[in-house]
């Protein structure tokens, strides 16, 4: 929903001896952004002789830039000459509007310039929402961080307005792995950003010569510059910061048979899946499945808290007493990368070990 | 008591009853042209089929496009240069320059007009278009609301999520066949796709496995970035380029649906690059690619040793392979194609604008 209020409209009518013709920014619904360009208070005979869409289109010019109309559809109505344009008028975008007409005919009708944009009203500012891994110290080989927005963002940024400097506070150069399309959700309200894999494998070259982005033993700051803008071009209400401390390499599978299940007390009350170490947040909300006795899948909500260490389940309906098991996907990762079945820089010759697939867990009544 | 029975009411029925083994004996039958909408959630990459069929990949929808746009009379199309065309599609479209995205160009080689995938906006709303740049300079749009065109869906695209653009990340035609490069959802998730064109519902999707010699592995799940269709010695081949950068060839009669084909690396060409777009070309009859790159400006690649050069299958310093030179005075290209086969022409950002010039291929 958005919010509009009118900045500039300059002038609004052009004096014709007695009579005038006024220019109007009609706004159905109160959304500026599908309003439309109208102009009145025009002859019947100016009227007649646009009713041919030619003479109309070179009459009635609507533009952002001084010669260049605008897609969209002219029309001629109830004494009104219309412009619809073809795709939302955007905020803060200046519109030249412009009328100008030689009558085969003689009609005497003055030409007229008006001006035109609209802002929005302020509307909540953009913040970073969240960051994960959430924890203040996270291992030297962490893969990925998403950064939560509370608005959708615009594409194009993340590489010039994400930043990791030192302890000394230098910038990092090139932290992230750079993409050709950036990590957006389908929302755009979700950026993953990935370290450059090079640098955390063992064995390759980049980091063999370079070292890990994150060394154990530094600390960092993580920042999202203020100027990021979000779809409608606003910036951040501030800029953001994160410290994180950095620890030893995780290079372990994800053991599941380490994790402590809580089934729900009540009929209305939650199941907890207590981890032994963080595991990745988004991965753990799409990952985790569970099934009643019957095989079928039981539709609820996850949480995930404290540091990415606790996973919990809300049933949809109330939980029927019997057996039910929690189904993991083969996806599953923890932040550095490693999954069920294998470490994420696994050599080729390293056989993984065999894991869990399934956790039981039982409702009482 | 009497029962209903359908198929005695309703004759289609009992036609079908006939016809359909007859129809699944036949060979699948192309689609024709119908005029309607063409509704793309995404405008992706683009190339020219035979004539004037404009092939339009929409990664969201998963889906390819393919546009009878009936421009196919060849124009005397001269040595082009026109600037501001992020600007211009700005003032058609109603934004600030700053909100446009040039997806991707291609030349059609029937007419040899310059068509260009257009987004209108940067956020999750931004609106897909096509555009043909005119021999004056001016853009016009390339209309979607009733078109002639058929489509292809691609099975198993990588999930919608925030890998989805990539479920297209090239696409290009040669002989009869739509070879499309992205990523799907399955184990090796870098798939190169072949569909006979005009479509008949077929797709053969194959999942590609590479040796990166800069990271000295085996690779499945980087998506080929750019490729064009190669012939070697009358074999059809596909030359990939990949992020980082391996150039590597694929054979074209190994691309079968299910297959999991291994290319053969025949250049490393340095790390912390991205190849953006990449065509072959011939010039005192050697073969050779000119690829634009993120970090290394355009490169020509020599492909006149790409039998005999060692297929790289260890780990390798920086550079391996075959060698290429980097055209000095060509900076900021983003997009190219060919323009006959003695011209290419280039999309280039510079620090005032987008803009469009046709070149001598070097």
């Amino acid at each position: 929903m958005i919010f509009t209020v009118i900045m500039a409209i300059l002038p609004f009518t052009a004096p014709l001896g007695d009579r005038e013709i006024s220019f109007r920014f009609q706004v159905p619904g109160g959304e500026f952004a599908t309003g439309r360009f109208e102009i009145h208070g025009l002859l019947p005979g100016t009227l007649l002789e646009l009713k041919d869409k030619t003479a109309l289109k070179k009459a009635f010019f609507v533009g952002v830039s001084a010669d260049q109309p605008i897609l969209g559809s002219h029309g001629v109505k109830d004494g009104i000459l219309w412009f619809a344009p073809r795709f939302p008028v955007p905020p803060k975008v200046e519109h030249f509007i412009r009328f100008d007409f030689n009558s085969k005919n003689g009609v005497l009708e003055k030409p007229g310039n008006w001006r035109f944009t609209w802002d929005q009203m302020p509307s909540p500012e953009t913040r970073v929402k969240a960051v994960y891994p959430s924890a203040e110290k996270i291992p030297e080989n962490t893969l990925r961080f998403y950064i939560h927005f509370s608005q959708p963002m615009k594409k194009g940024q993340a590489a010039s307005r994400v930043h990791i400097r030192n302890g000394q506070g230098k910038l990092l150069e090139l932290p992230f792995l750079e993409l050709d399309e950036e990590l957006w959700d389908a929302q755009q309200t979700r950026l993953t950003l990935f370290i450059d894999p090079g640098r955390i494998k063992r064995g390759l070259k980049p980091l063999e010569e370079e070292g890990p982005v994150l060394e154990a033993g530094n600390t960092y700051n993580l920042e999202v510059e203020r100027d990021f803008e979000d779809a409608t071009g606003k910036p951040l209400e501030k800029g953001w910061r994160k410290t994180i401390k950095v620890g030893p390499a995780v290079r372990e599978q994800i053991n599941p048979s380490l994790w402590n299940v809580v089934p729900p007390k009540t009929s209305e009350g939650f199941l907890e899946i207590r981890l032994n170490k963080p595991l990745d947040h988004a991965l753990l909300q799409s990952q985790l499945h569970i099934t009643n006795r019957q095989e079928q899948g039981v539709s609820g909500s996850w949480e995930v808290g404290n540091f990415e260490t606790i996973a919990r389940f809300r049933s949809k309906g109330p939980w029927i007493p019997g057996q039910y098991r929690i189904k993991l996907g083969w996806d599953l990762e923890d932040p550095s990368g490693n999954r069920i079945d294998r470490v994420f820089d696994a050599a080729e010759n390293e056989k993984p070990k065999q894991t869990t697939l399934s956790l039981p867990f039982s409702v009482g009544n | 008591m009497i029962s209903w029975n359908p198929c005695r009411a309703i004759s289609p029925c009992v036609l079908g009853l006939v016809l359909i083994p007859l129809w699944t004996a036949m060979p699948a039958l192309a689609e024709e042209p119908k005029a309607g909408k063409v509704a793309l959630l995404s405008g992706g990459p683009i190339a020219f089929g035979p004539e004037g069929i404009l092939f339009v990949g929409d990664p969201k929808g998963a889906k390819i496009y393919a546009l009878a746009t009936g421009d196919t009379q060849s124009t005397s199309a001269g040595p082009l240069s026109a600037e501001g065309i992020d600007a211009k599609l700005a003032s058609v479209l109603g934004v600030k320059p700053a909100e446009i995205v040039i997806n991707d160009l291609a030349v059609n080689p029937a007419s040899k007009r310059i068509y260009l995938a257009v987004s209108r906006g940067k956020g999750p709303d931004a609106i897909p278009l096509l555009f043909v740049l005119g021999e004056n300079g001016d853009l016009k749009e390339v209309s979607l609301e009733s078109a002639l065109h058929t489509s292809i869906e691609l099975g198993n695209p990588v999930a919608a999520g925030n890998k989805r653009m990539e479920a297209i990340t090239s696409l290009k035609y040669a002989k009869g066949k739509v070879f499309v490069a992205g990523l799907s959802n399955e184990e090796f998730a870098s798939t190169l796709r072949s569909i006979p064109y005009p479509f008949s519902g077929k797709v053969a999707s194959s999942g590609i496995q590479i040796y990166h010699g800069a990271h000295g592995k085996f690779e499945t799940a980087s998506p080929v970035r750019t490729f064009t269709p190669l012939d070697v010695n009358g074999k059809e081949e596909i030359l990939a380029a990949y992020t980082c950068t391996p150039l590597v060839r694929i054979p074209v009669s190994q691309l079968t649906d299910g297959a999991k084909v291994k290319g053969t690396t025949v250049a490393e060409l340095g790390n912390r690059n991205r190849p953006l777009d990449m065509v072959t070309y011939t010039k005192g009859n050697k073969p050779y690619a000119l690829m634009a790159n993120s970090a290394r400006g355009v490169m020509k690649v020599a492909l006149e040793d790409i039998e005999k050069v060692d297929a790289i299958v260890e780990r390798v310093g920086d550079k391996a392979g075959l060698s290429y030179e980097s055209i000095a005075d060509l900076k900021g290209v983003e997009h190219l194609d060919k323009m006959g086969e003695t011209h290419a022409v280039l999309l280039i950002r510079t620090p005032k604008g987008v803009q469009i010039q046709t070149i001598v291929l070097p």
